[in-house]
């Protein structure tokens, strides 16, 4: 059985179909990219995955557990939600950083707050209050240097105590990256991570994104940057209107489309690159 | 001269109390009625909206007037002191500005500092405690020291139902027996304290301008 | 739109209802030997602060009154303004603070008989005092005046252009700025303002331009006529004993006193 596997997922807005049933699976380690026109559904279904929108049906199973079957459906609690989306990274197409927040706060505010959450519980149970305070102050420390390592991934150890105001796009993008990596996620979403780019800064962000390939992470990326999806993909899902029109290795996709569709948008990535 | 200052100090007393009791609980009833009209649940949403409607839309010279004689006229009861009944009527006034300040505020923080608070497995309380409070905050400060300066001048409204503000003060104890320059002197005090909520306000700003948002 | 204003009109009056249904607090009587609170303003000499305490003409002889009658005495400053709308309230039960008998008391509360007389008096310029002999040389000045006192009744058949101000106090300040030609106020409030210690001392000057006499009364609610009556009896044995006419030289009105 596959990792991920997501069986027909649909979503409408209002009378709008978006999604109109899709079906993918994704092994461990493995890198998925999703391509398509601008109103495909790319990014309804990437904020389906990570919950920040809930399908009209289908199903999703992350590693033989089932996140949601809207077969089935049951009433999850917001804690519910919360603890299933915690599968998930999220990396926005504009960043979303905190802006009250420096670098280095953005990447532990969140893995802190859950440590929290934890402590608040084991208070109930645990008597001896040293030992606690013992145990939280050694977790934080492992929270502080996890983030710096991160930092030091993304090339940005040296803007820790910078704030997001103070950064390039592509900086502000690789911190987002980082702060995504903090939570460990099973599964890292980008959505269109270089779109709000200038074309400059594209580079050290699909750098960064590449060099988080290994055999443990795996990734589902929305883009448009057609030769970094042939580097750096696995498998590459294209959709149109709503379905998957065609999936294949990168090889299948770019050289070999069966599809009109696809022909079409990649031909017509081709003439814009001519111009 | 020194009498008439102790005696304009004490009214001006009584308008810092009022101040003081004013921002106290109108500053988080104005958050509680900010998420009320906000609330998805329709008809508390509209019962805030008429209330605030009523409120902003009648002079706070007569809320503190009804707040005073009404329960008096409509069931016989003797009410509220008049210091109580004007910080009553201001705390509800001022809490329906400030709400609507309030939700300005949040309304124009970005869906995308929700959703990545929410990415990162946050709670609604988290979010909005962690996230998003003070960039509201350093968006409504210019319109609430605005708000709040205009609170200092208001409480002098709480003269028609004889409150011994500083005003009054001024009004019945020296103009009502001809002597008239402590009126102007009673200015000298709300310039000195709009003055230093200046100076705070700045502050504050200055203290937050180390980030945009 | 229709039910909008349907519901606006029905809201209003709802609203209207309720206020006009002050029977609660106009019904209210003031039970024996209860506290009286007796409504005043610093208005000198019948009733002003001297170290924290109510003293002056009306100050004291209601003191001796309300004794004699059993009940205690509380003193409450209230905004004049607002005066018969916070007596029928309940907050007071009396407004004893020299005042004159106007149209809009009469309609509204129950007054007692004449224990002082007044008289409206002119306050003008020093330099303009030669203009100001009679009620004619009235005729085409800004006159200022406290809106609905009795000096507005006064005025009511003279030739002048009217300024209606919320208080005495503000009438004679518009003299001393020139807004106005001449302030129309009472006696007591003419002397105090022209006296030592004013700011107008000297600039301003009180004139008896001849009106007509008027009368001091004291308020109450309608629901209050045996409190009323027993009073009007009190008093008339404190003028024929002379302790009104000892108060009144005490604050220097005897004047004032009803012949």
């Amino acid at each position: 059985m596959a990792y991920l596997e997501l069986k027909n997922i649909k979503k409408s807005f209002g009378k709008t179909e978006v999604l109109k049933g899709i079906d993918f699976s994704l092994n461990k380690g493995e890198v998925l990219t999703i391509i398509g026109s601008s109103g495909s559904g790319k990014t309804t279904l990437l904020r389906c995955i990570n919950f920040l929108e809930s399908p009209n049906d289908g199903s999703l199973v992350l590693d033989g557990e089932t996140l949601f079957d809207m077969q089935n459906p049951i009433k999850m609690t917001d804690k519910e939600i919360r603890e299933k989306r915690l599968n998930f990274g999220l990396v926005f197409q504009s960043f979303n950083l905190f802006p009250q927040y420096s670098v280095f706060k953005n990447l532990t505010l969140a893995p802190t707050l859950l440590l929290k959450e934890q402590l608040k519980k084991l208070k109930k149970t645990e008597k001896n209050k040293e030992k606690l305070k013992e145990w939280f102050n050694s977790e934080r420390e492992i929270i502080r240097k996890n983030c710096l390592k991160l930092l030091e991934k993304v090339g940005l150890e040296e803007k820790s105590y910078a704030y997001p105001c103070e950064l390039s796009g592509g900086q502000c993008q690789r911190v987002a990256i980082a702060r995504a990596l903090a939570l460990n996620p099973k599964i890292l979403c980008f959505d269109e991570p270089t779109s709000a780019l200038d074309p400059e800064l594209t580079g050290e962000v699909l750098k960064v994104i590449k060099s988080l390939k290994n055999k443990d992470t795996t990734m589902i990326i929305v883009t448009h940057e057609m030769d970094f999806a042939k580097k750096v993909s696995d498998k590459i899902i294209f959709m149109s209107n709503g379905v998957i029109a065609e999936e294949g290795a990168p090889k299948d996709i770019f050289e070999n489309p069966k599809t009109n569709e696809l022909k079409n948008f990649l031909s017509n990535l081709s003439n814009k690159d001519g111009e | 001269m020194w009498n008439i200052t102790l005696n304009l100090l004490s009214g001006f007393g009584v308008t810092c109390l009022i101040f003081i009791l004013t921002l106290v609980f109108a500053l988080p009833l104005g958050l509680l009625i900010a998420f009320g009209g906000m609330s998805s649940f329709k008809p508390l949403s509209y019962l805030i909206k008429t209330i605030v409607w009523v409120v902003r839309g009648t002079p706070l010279m007569l809320q503190v007037m009804v707040v005073f004689y009404a329960p008096a006229f409509l069931l016989g009861w003797s009410g509220l002191q008049c210091t109580a009944a004007t910080v009553v009527a201001f705390v509800i006034n001022y809490a329906c500005y400030f709400s609507e300040i309030y939700r300005g505020g949040i309304q124009s923080i970005t869906k995308g500092q929700y959703e990545a608070g929410q990415v990162l497995g946050m709670t609604k309380s988290q979010i909005f405690s962690k996230v998003v409070l003070l960039q509201v905050i350093k968006r409504i400060i210019a319109p609430m020291s605005n708000e709040i300066i205009t609170l200092v001048k208001d409480t002098s409204l709480a003269r028609v139902i004889a409150t011994e503000e500083i005003l009054f003060v001024a009004f019945n104890r020296y103009v009502s027996k001809g002597i008239i320059w402590p009126l102007f002197y009673s200015g000298a005090f709300y310039l000195l304290f709009v003055g230093i909520l200046t100076i705070i306000f700045n502050k504050l700003e200055k203290k937050l301008s180390y980030f945009k948002a | 739109m229709k039910k909008i204003i349907t519901f606006i009109v029905t809201a209003l009056l709802a609203v209207l209802a309720c206020f006009s249904l002050t029977a609660c607090g106009k019904n209210k009587k003031v039970e024996d030997g209860a506290t009286i609170v007796i409504g005043v303003t610093d208005y000198a000499p019948m009733d002003y602060l001297e170290d924290g305490q109510w003293v002056g003409f009306d100050a004291e002889l209601s003191k001796i009154v309300f004794e004699k009658l059993g009940y205690k005495v509380e003193f409450k400053e209230i905004d004049w303004d607002t005066k018969i709308v916070t007596l029928n309230s309940g907050k007071i039960d009396c407004i004893w603070n020299g005042m004159t008998v106007t149209d809009e008391l009469l309609d509204n509360v129950l007054l007692s008989n004449v224990y002082l007389q007044n008289q409206q008096y002119a306050v003008v310029k020093v330099a303009n005092q030669a203009n100001f002999t009679n009620l004619d040389s009235l005729k085409g000045k800004k006159v200022a005046v406290e809106s609905g006192s009795a000096a507005e009744d006064a005025l009511a058949d003279v030739d002048c252009e009217l300024r209606k101000l919320t208080n005495q106090n503000s009438a004679v300040m518009e003299v001393a700025a020139g807004t106005s030609d001449v302030a129309i106020v009472d006696y007591t409030m003419a002397k105090t303002l022209t006296s030592a210690g004013s700011s107008y001392e000297g600039s301003l000057v009180a004139i008896d331009l001849g009106f007509e006499v008027e009368e001091f009364s004291i308020a109450f609610r309608k629901s209050d006529s045996k409190l009323c009556f027993n009073v009007n009896k009190t008093i008339k044995s404190l003028i024929n004993d002379g302790t009104v006419k000892e108060l009144a030289e005490k604050y220097e009105i005897e004047n004032l006193l009803v012949d």
